[in-house]
């Protein structure tokens, strides 16, 4: 699209600026300080280092046993998106177990067969918070793929909390106009 | 717990929920051509500081064969859901979860 050598990469690059600034505006201008002469030689670089930008909290550990890399995540929109899914399903019956196996349906949706190194994925639940836990294939990692699955995961549950949210709001306003409506009549 | 409301209900049985596309369709930028990738092609190097993260929005960023990837997903999940579907036993289809 842009008919460049490093368009893939660099295109990784500006997604997760372009990512930051929507949903992290406080941290765009930490993320791009002192990058006044940014090159292709440290594209891979500042992906890797910078990734960790777009979630709330992130870690990486290595697995000795395996040799892998595995990186541990976790964000408020998990536990958001958890407690939308189970409010507005109060009609259908959903169950917390329901809402969490949505969850890790969107999450493998998003980050599986990607093709950019990441190998396994799963999803653990602290205090029934999740938290995903990205397992890499040994030798092979592509910086800009793994960046562009995790901005398009978090970019659909910021869009879904939203489109959920909006529902519950126009819910909630009817249930009240309904009982405005009822206590008129009574009176 | 939300009070059971039969217009909120019947209004659910007909609403058809808000499609989301899992992925905008990719667009060219004119600003990130000029900017970015005309100058990293010529040798120049960017300063981060001064780019305008607000001039580009993410489907400028977005990869030319993300839609295929993620049409190519969306089949094979259907594949295997229908594989589930034709693994349920006869008697189990009978059961009615809602109504």
């Amino acid at each position: 699209m842009y008919d460049s050598d490093y368009e893939y990469d660099v295109l990784g690059v500006l997604r997760l600026l372009r990512f930051v600034q929507m949903y992290r505006p406080q941290r765009a201008a930490h993320l791009v300080s002192g990058e006044t002469a940014f090159s292709v030689e440290e594209v891979l670089e500042f992906l890797y280092y910078s990734m960790e930008e777009i979630f709330d909290d992130c870690y990486s550990d290595y697995d000795e046993m395996n040799g892998s890399e595995i990186l541990y995540i976790y964000d408020s929109i998990f536990d958001e998106y958890l407690d939308l899914s189970v409010r507005l399903s109060d009609s259908h019956l959903c169950s917390v177990q329901a809402a969490r196996r949505r969850f890790e349906d969107v999450v493998t949706y998003f980050l599986a067969d990607r093709n950019c190194g990441i190998f396994d994925v799963t999803i653990h639940y602290n205090d029934s918070s999740p938290q995903i836990q990205v397992e890499f294939a040994e030798g092979y990692y592509e910086p800009a793929g793994v960046v562009m699955a995790f901005t398009d995961l978090m970019h659909y549950l910021y869009r879904e909390v939203d489109r959920m949210n909006r529902i519950i709001e126009k819910r909630s306003g009817k249930i009240v106009s309904l009982m405005q409506k009822h206590l008129e009549e009574a009176a | 717990m939300l009070k059971f409301s039969p217009e909120i209900f019947t209004e659910l049985l007909h609403a058809i929920p808000e499609a989301i596309p899992y992925c905008e369709e990719p667009q060219h930028s004119e600003y990130l051509q000029k900017e970015v990738f005309d100058k990293l092609g010529k040798g120049e190097t960017i300063d981060l500081t001064k780019l305008d993260l607000n001039a580009f929005d993410l489907c400028h960023t977005a990869l030319s064969w993300s839609g295929d990837h993620y049409a190519g997903m969306e089949r094979s999940w259907q594949k295997g859901f229908n594989k589930m579907l034709k693994l349920i036993q006869a008697s189990a289809r009978e059961k009615r979860a809602f109504f």
